[in-house]
């Protein structure tokens, strides 16, 4: 592999590439310079194989990505604009790797890339991303900022790894869409053995609320204000709202100690905590034994329950504590009767083909990812009377999810298949009283989750290894009867949880294996949730994941400040650093500032440039390479999607 | 000037205000310049010369603070909860007894109890109290420290005009007006302006040259690339690098103080952000916004908030004392605020609700009558009795007590007239 590489190098940059773990320091003489700091990455990555795209569709998604092109292409005429220029393949290289794959991409993918004379290369470019870890990683920040996912929600006691690594499984075996929503919806059990109940357990005990949140998520549709009044500009009265959120009003996420019925020993948190007194009482029952009960309080399961208007209820067409019955916002729905799930009726509803505006939605979202604008804006607030900026283009992308079954990654395909994605971005800001036309995408900064996986692409030799420890094995540890187990077996969960899976252990592992000046070198997707305020993310954008879709890609002076200063700049100055050891193995200055330019801005400099970096290495040595780095790392080009 | 632009018909005056705009900043997007509206600045309230605010400290309870455990307890009745009422340093006025710092110094203080709002979403519900517009898709609103800035001017040329402690995303900040006004943020008070100091290599003139280098490598994609997000971030730069160079770059570090004063303050996330808050004052920055979280107690609320409320009632007091030791409180605003109350019902998960229909303030400091209670609510803190005060009313109370120029209309480049405090009225009542 490495000799391909070095291959390929040498075609674009000739720089020959040396095994750099080898490599002396060219300046270093006869001393032995000191180890690096900066972990390596031992190459293994256990995330499991991601499916691969259909080569057999591909015709289709060609023909289809003409049809969106076609249907842009007669919009912008009629509207007397023009498209904006293709993408080189630099630039086109550049983009793809961050938009699928959540990173730019490293010197000899650009060089594979570029130097190919494949007429078809950008399709297999689109097919490779789609089918790698790095789309798998892209995606779940995507999912983690709309389904606001935290290692704890709620409640310190609530365990939710689980959930959050079956999602990156459901992307990685690219589960379809409706069949991902309906588990969602319906899943029963302890998050453990059913890691997909996640998803209820993040509303835990405010059913009226998760009815909003799912609502808005996969419906794009905004119901929230008719829960306490009708909606003063949507048509929703809160009865609706009453009556959409009675099939999610039985679904329980938390075992009440008192339960009489269900711990007819008494409370396990009562009864574990006073065995463990007597065995020991010195014992601290607090803490972490208490913990582990609480943890496996934590279920979805279905009761019948009977959802009432409120008691302050003031309009004519029901009244105060009245109760109401299931009825979806729109369309119609199976009526649920006797044994029959409520919410699988809800989830019945909410994925079946008939009710279009589930696909419309993803869609939507898939082009607004694309493009940084959707068709129908915002994604949010979809209504009957939404008129869509091009809605001949909306209805192609809907019909392909309803007749590929929901394979969200195919319409992605074949989005990133058109000539209209493939544009460069518009170098202005679209005026905000008349409809966008989509002439290309819209320049955005990149998302906090793309700056920073950029960043260690740049830095650490293989960014891909360090994955979040995982939580496999969880179950066999933490699992407990609640009315049989005695406080030795509690116990002894504790400790073999804290030997392995406690936030405590976690830091363990990762402190040893990825740690860089107290920052765990790992990509977005690896590292908890949320992250303290001050963490880099934090300040480029990423959400604390409180609320729906929070993350933000605007600038700040702190932002420069820790680009100016902070230890991952600082890195890239490092020996170990990828970006450090590779420009100092290629042999000459003007391979050097190659190396420079397409590892940070995947491009070559231009002759005007290329002047100002030499004349810069020549006057400070070495130093001066570093300075160039630094330099083209704080430029605005680096941080914006062309 | 405005006369001409008010004589024109609508449409024309709209494409005149954008040409302007455009030729002026390239951007479609209309920044309130003082070239276009240079009367405003000096159109200010009747108090200007007297008590002007200078600075305002605004603290944000996000998630929403149960009005009914702080500013309007309801001893004796179920919705009351555990929360007992205590006197005040004002006679016939109590409040909840988790603030006895702020009780007995009620007479510096005034509470607003007829709050209301429109929505009871979080998000939603701040936007409004920040902008006093509500939150659409196609334009973002100014927060009120950018509208300070924007009209008064930086009083510390080497400091942000406004900063936000503790900010979670999708702070307006600026809104439609220049970046060059953006407030900046602090993640944590305790750790303050995180990366001002260069690695030890790096002396100025090195650092100097290196930005040029920046300049060198980027001048062609910012003359490709017009749009006001790049331009933004030039301003970040220029801004970041007058911090760096500034004598006054150690107001935003606390660890400064002595150890007396950071336990008055208190050490934990809303203390160390009223300290920081008090020190950037200090040193000329115009309005400070504080966010503090955790009071979305929808789950177990006397389990928590007993204590976060002592620990906001012992940061406010000292804060007072403090501000007013230095000779700065009565130049200085101090606004507790929240995006809307919550429920009068205890529900069954032993918390409260989201409750938009009434909710408390309180501000102190710069011009403000202590000793004061503004508004009722009903016996159980359910509705507003008397006074409705909408979070535009709050607003333009604010931008009364600033002195800025809350009546005056100006325009978007969309053709949509706004205010400073949209249509809300000051309660001059307070002051």
């Amino acid at each position: 592999m490495r000799r391909v590489i070095a291959f390929l190098l040498m075609g674009i940059l000739g720089i020959p590439f040396a095994d750099v773990h080898a490599q002396r320091r060219p300046s270093s003489g006869n001393k032995k310079p000191p180890a690096s700091k900066i972990p390596k990455g031992n190459g293994s990555v256990d995330w499991g194989p991601v499916t691969k795209v259909d080569a057999a569709s591909l015709q289709h998604v060609r023909d289809v990505a003409k049809d969106i092109d076609r249907f842009i292409a007669s919009d912008l005429i009629r509207n007397q604009q023009q498209p904006n220029p293709r993408l080189s393949d630099e630039l086109f290289v550049r983009r793809v790797y961050l938009e699928i794959g959540g990173r730019i991409p490293r010197l000899a993918e650009i060089g594979e890339f570029v130097t190919s004379k494949d007429t078809r290369k950008r399709e297999k470019l689109i097919d490779k991303l789609l089918s790698s870890h790095d789309y798998v990683s892209h995606t779940y920040n995507y999912w983690a900022d709309i389904l606001r996912l935290q290692d704890h929600p709620i409640n310190n006691n609530q365990i939710a790894q689980p959930y959050h690594e079956w999602i990156k499984d459901s992307i990685r075996t690219n589960m379809p869409y409706d069949e991902w929503v309906h588990t969602m919806l319906t899943a029963e059990g302890r998050i453990w053995e059913n890691p997909a109940v996640g998803f209820a357990m993040r509303d835990s005990n405010m059913e009226l609320d998760a009815v909003d949140n799912m609502v808005q998520v996969f419906l794009g549709t905004q119901i929230g204000c008719a829960q306490c009044h009708d909606h003063p500009f949507d048509k929703w009265t809160q009865k609706e709202y009453y009556e959409m959120a009675a099939y999610w009003y039985g679904t329980r996420t938390r075992v009440f100690g008192g339960d009489k019925k269900r711990f007819p020993k008494g409370n396990p948190l009562t009864r574990l905590r006073n065995e463990l007194k007597k065995m020991d009482p010195e014992a601290n029952t607090g803490g972490q034994f208490s913990r582990m009960i609480n943890a496996n309080m934590f279920a979805s399961w279905e009761q019948k329950r009977t959802l009432k208007l409120p008691h302050d209820y003031q309009y004519d067409n029901g009244k105060p504590h009245q109760p109401v019955s299931m009825k979806p916002i729109f369309g119609k729905a199976e009526t649920v009767k006797n044994a029959k799930s409520a919410r699988g009726v809800l989830a019945n509803w909410m994925t079946s083909a008939d009710n279009e505006r589930f696909a419309t939605n993803i869609a939507n979202r898939m082009w607004h990812k694309a493009f940084g604008m959707g068709l129908i804006e915002p994604v949010n607030d979809i209504r009957d009377d939404s008129v869509p900026a091009n809605p001949k283009v909306l209805e192609i992308l809907t019909e392909e999810l309803l007749s590929n079954g929901f394979d969200v990654r195919e319409v992605q395909r074949i989005i990133y298949n058109t000539r209209t994605w493939q544009s460069e971005a518009t170098p202005f800001d679209p005026d905000p009283t008349v409809v966008y036309r989509f002439q290309g995408p819209l320049l955005r900064r990149m998302t906090a989750e793309q700056i920073w996986d950029s960043l260690l692409t740049l830095a650490v030799y293989d960014h891909q290894s360090f994955t979040r420890p995982s939580m496999d094995g969880l179950a066999a540890v933490i699992n407990l009867d609640l009315n049989s187990a005695s406080a030795t077996d509690v116990n002894r969960a504790m400790d073999d949880f804290n030997k392995k899976f406690s936030p405590g252990a976690q830091r363990k592992i990762t402190r040893d294996r990825n740690y860089y000046q107290g920052l765990t070198l790992a990509r977005a997707s690896e590292l908890p949730s949320p992250l303290p305020p001050e963490h880099f993310l934090r300040q480029f954008g990423q959400s604390d994941r409180e609320l729906i879709e929070t993350s933000g890609r605007s600038g700040s002076v702190s932002q420069v400040l820790t680009m100016f200063n902070g230890k991952i700049t600082h890195m890239m100055l490092e020996r170990g650093s990828l970006i450090y050891d590779t420009v100092l193995s290629a042999p000459t200055m003007r391979d050097r500032v190659n190396a420079i330019f397409y590892s940070i801005l995947s491009r070559p400099p231009r002759s005007s440039e290329r002047g100002v970096a030499d004349k810069e290495i020549k006057a400070a040595g070495n130093a001066g390479y570093g300075n160039v780095i630094w330099a083209l790392i704080n430029t605005k080009e680096f941080l914006f999607i062309q | 000037m405005k006369n001409a632009i008010q004589k024109l018909d609508r449409t024309s005056r709209r494409r005149f205000i954008e040409d302007m705009a455009k030729a002026a900043f390239g951007v479609s997007i209309l920044p309130v310049s003082e070239s276009l509206f240079g009367s405003a600045a000096q159109a200010a309230s009747p108090l200007a010369a007297i008590n002007k605010a200078e600075h305002v400290i605004y603290l944000m309870m996000n998630g929403a603070m149960s009005h009914i455990d702080s500013f309007d307890p309801k001893p004796g009745k179920e919705s009351g909860g555990e929360t007992k009422a205590i006197q005040t340093s004002v006679p016939g006025v109590k409040i909840g007894e988790h603030m006895p710092e702020l009780a007995s110094r009620m007479n510096q203080l005034a509470v607003i109890r007829s709050m209301t709002t429109e929505t009871g979403a979080h998000e939603q519900g701040r936007y409004l109290m920040r902008t006093s517009y509500k939150q659409i898709g196609t334009i973002r609103h100014p927060f009120l420290g950018s509208w300070l800035t924007h009209f008064e001017g930086k009083k510390n040329k080497d400091l942000p005009g406004s900063v936000v402690i503790g900010g979670g995303n999708r702070h307006p900040g600026q809104g439609y007006l220049s970046p060059a006004v953006a407030p900046a943020p602090v993640g944590n008070p305790a750790s303050g302006l995180q990366n001002t100091k260069p690695p030890k290599y790096l002396d100025e003139k090195n650092f100097e040259k290196r930005r040029r280098l920046i300049g060198q490598f980027e001048s062609n994609f910012k003359s490709k690339y017009q749009n006001s997000d790049v331009k933004a971030y030039s301003e970040y730069y220029s801004e970041a690098v007058r911090l760096l160079k500034s004598p006054d770059l150690g107001a935003f570090d606390i660890k400064q103080e002595d150890d007396a004063t950071k336990e008055k303050y208190g050490a934990n996330r809303i203390g160390q952000g009223c300290l920081l808050a008090r020190r950037l004052v200090e040193k000329g920055v115009r309005f400070v916004e504080v966010e503090h979280g955790g009071w979305d107690n929808h789950n177990n609320i006397y389990e928590s908030f007993p204590e976060k409320a002592g620990q906001l009632d012992a940061a406010i007091a000292a804060l007072m004392d403090d501000l007013k030791q230095r000779g700065l409180l009565s130049k200085t605003l101090i606004v507790l605020s929240t995006e809307f109350g919550r429920t009068p019902k205890i529900n069954q998960n032993a918390g409260r609700d989201h409750h938009p229909g009434a909710f408390s303030a309180m501000l102190a400091g710069a011009g403000i009558k202590g000793g004061q209670v503004i508004g009722e609510t009903d016996e159980i803190g359910k509705s507003v009795e008397d006074g409705h005060c909408y979070p535009y009313d709050l607003n333009a109370t604010i931008a009364y007590a600033c002195g800025l120029p809350w009546e005056e209309e100006f325009q978007a480049s969309n053709g949509r007239p706004f205010k400073i405090a949209h249509d809300g009225n000051p309660l001059t009542e307070l002051f």
